[in-house]
């Protein structure tokens, strides 16, 4: 047996860290009011919600939401390199993957916090990838559905306790 | 160092064994396991239910059973034998219970691995089976089996596992890549070597049996594109007498290069709030045979407008011909020990990491199986394809979705695979 004499590092620092401190990713998180997940309705959505796994959630009258993943998110995954979007009308479950980002050789799965209907997808995202890093909040949604179901409220934050979320992870 | 332990074989059936307790000499009222394991409540329901197999329709007070007192003769070698038994079946239902030295390279069946990769923990497995379907499958069962820390924030995850395999030659392509792209699929065919699609991202890539692959999974939180790597650069320096390692070094797309050449490329997975970093490392590989098997950046003849993800080309090396390492098993049990190492010290509380070992008798897991038919099915292989437009010299064109010619130069081949009209 070949036997080793501790030759590591301890102290690596997480990408998700790494964004943290020098990205100000904590912040920013809110949507764009300019992009379609905002203006679908013209007062706005209802409501802003974020899960744990750095999704937005943005509800709109009549069941109508817009899925997305956070600023936080897009940051640490860095540069998105292939989307993978739902077929429009698949079904989507509550925590269930709908698609993926592919950024520097990481595949990142993202999950749904509604059980709903797929009623359209951001094509542009195809053919331009990196528009989820520049704009995540608005211009780089994924999906909007039609929902039946949101996920559990207690497993939804508002903007306030998933940034604050975000600033309790540092050592 | 032994290559495997055969102790999880079982030839005889349990039942079979289970009656042979009839007829020892053990008090009329008490099952064998009592007194071993009596005092861990997590046994208890398993006592009761031996406790009433024994004891529930015939007596064990039968008189042609010996009696302890005039029997004292034979009183040791039932004991041992007892002992055995009770033991092989401890380690059925609770692999990790033994010594480290008993259970470093356990062969797991499909209930241990099971009850290991559900549990808490940290482990390092080796597959000796060389079928990529396989391995691949395993990875994808003990990654989705592995506990998900309780939320992301957790800073104290404690579920790092390692697994190690080594595949017969094949080609692995990333989750959203091209084959026909990427791949001379007719020479593939015409030498019989398979091409997976893998479920992480990242290029194409040659495995054969001098290339290890190794999967290190931890928390989405603790995810590192760098770390493991860094490990393996500084166990591979650590371990090298002769200064072969002096140009060993980590680039900034995460390969590990040997003199400049890469020697290890590596993809990674993000699900659940866990994630993996798998990556090769060429050992041994006859590269010469890698020829002809993935195309250059462009190719002549054939023009592909795409948005799936590209390759980066490196030339490679093995760390054999630079006089590093040149057995496969050496790397495994270098970066195993690495591993526990790692994960043990400063934590003398901790269980102790061991490492099992595992072949296709496992693969009966309906996940696993579930698995690898995935991973060998058309669907995924080829309609898993991202969208492409593909232009060939002398003006034959193709518009392809989900693997499903859309538009074509020959409207009579719209709706076709483009497999089957690209004839591979």
């Amino acid at each position: 047996m070949l036997r080793l004499q501790s030759p590591f590092l301890k102290n690596t620092v997480s990408l998700f860290q790494r964004s943290v401190r020098f990205n100000s990713t904590t912040i920013g998180n809110g949507l764009t009011k300019t992009e379609l997940p905002y203006t679908f309705t013209a007062s706005g959505p209802i409501q802003v919600k974020y899960t744990p796994q750095h999704e937005w959630l943005a509800i709109h009258p009549n069941n109508i939401a817009f899925i997305g993943i956070t600023r936080y998110a897009a940051v640490a995954l860095g540069d998105a390199t292939y989307i993978e979007l739902p077929e429009v009308d698949s079904s989507l479950e509550i925590g269930e993957s709908f698609g993926s980002v592919e950024s520097v050789k990481s595949a990142s799965e993202i999950y749904s916090p509604v059980k709903g209907t797929v009623l359209d997808v951001n094509g542009e995202l195809q053919d331009k990838p990196q528009m989820i890093n520049h704009d995540p909040m608005g211009q780089g949604w994924l999906v909007k559905v039609n929902f039946e179901e949101l996920e559990r409220e207690d497993h939804l934050l508002d903007l306030e306790r998933y940034e604050a979320s975000l600033k309790n992870d540092t050592y | 160092m032994q290559k495997f332990r055969a102790l999880a074989i079982r030839t005889t059936p349990l039942s079979r064994q289970l009656r042979f307790y009839k007829k020892l000499p053990h008090g009329q009222n008490s099952a064998p396991f009592q007194d071993d394991l009596q005092a861990d409540p997590k046994y208890q329901s398993l006592n009761t239910m031996y406790s009433d197999m024994f004891t529930s329709n015939e007596s064990l007070t039968d008189k042609n059973f010996p009696s302890k007192e005039n029997n004292s003769d034979q009183h040791v070698g039932f004991d041992d034998d007892i002992a055995a038994i009770n033991q092989e079946i401890q380690d059925f239902f609770e692999p990790s219970v033994s010594s480290q030295d008993k259970t470093d390279f356990t062969l797991l069946n499909a209930a241990q691995l099971e009850s290991l990769a559900k549990k808490d923990g940290k482990f390092v497995v080796q597959s000796l089976s060389n079928n990529p379907y396989f391995n691949l499958a395993l990875e994808d069962y003990i990654f989705e089996s592995t506990p998900r820390p309780e939320d992301f924030s957790t800073n104290d995850y404690q579920n790092q596992r390692l697994i190690f395999y080594i595949n017969s030659k094949c080609c692995v392509i990333g989750k959203n890549q091209n084959p026909w792209k990427e791949l001379y699929l007719e020479n593939l065919k015409a030498q019989g070597i398979p091409f997976l699609r893998r479920r992480s991202g990242g290029g194409c890539v040659v495995h054969d049996l001098g290339n290890v692959n190794y999967s290190f999974l931890t928390s989405r939180k603790e995810f590192d594109k760098t770390f493991f790597n860094k490990l393996i650069v500084n166990s591979l320096k650590a371990n090298d007498k002769d200064a072969c390692t002096k140009d060993l070094k980590l680039n900034e797309r995460g390969d590990i290069t040997l003199n400049g050449y890469k020697v290890s490329g590596s993809a990674f997975k993000v699900a659940k709030n866990k994630s993996y970093h798998h990556g090769t490392m060429l050992i041994s590989s006859a590269l010469p045979q890698f020829k002809n098997l993935l195309k250059p950046d462009t190719v002549v003849g054939e023009q592909w407008d795409c948005n799936s993800v590209e390759s980066v080309r490196s030339h490679i090396c093995n760390l054999k011909d630079h006089n590093v390492m040149s057995e496969t098993d050496d790397f495994v049990q270098l970066i195993s020990t690495s591993f526990k190492d790692h994960f043990s010290e400063g934590n003398e509380s901790s269980e102790p990491v061991h490492i099992f070992q595992c072949d296709e008798s496992v693969s009966k897991i309906p996940e696993i199986k579930a698995t690898m038919e995935k991973l060998q099915s058309a669907e995924w292989k080829y309609e898993h394809t991202p969208r492409f437009n593909v232009t060939y010299n002398g003006g034959t064109w193709y518009q392809v979705e989900k693997g499903v010619i859309v538009d074509s130069y020959n409207k009579a081949q719209t709706g076709q695979h483009f497999a089957t009209a690209a004839k591979i």
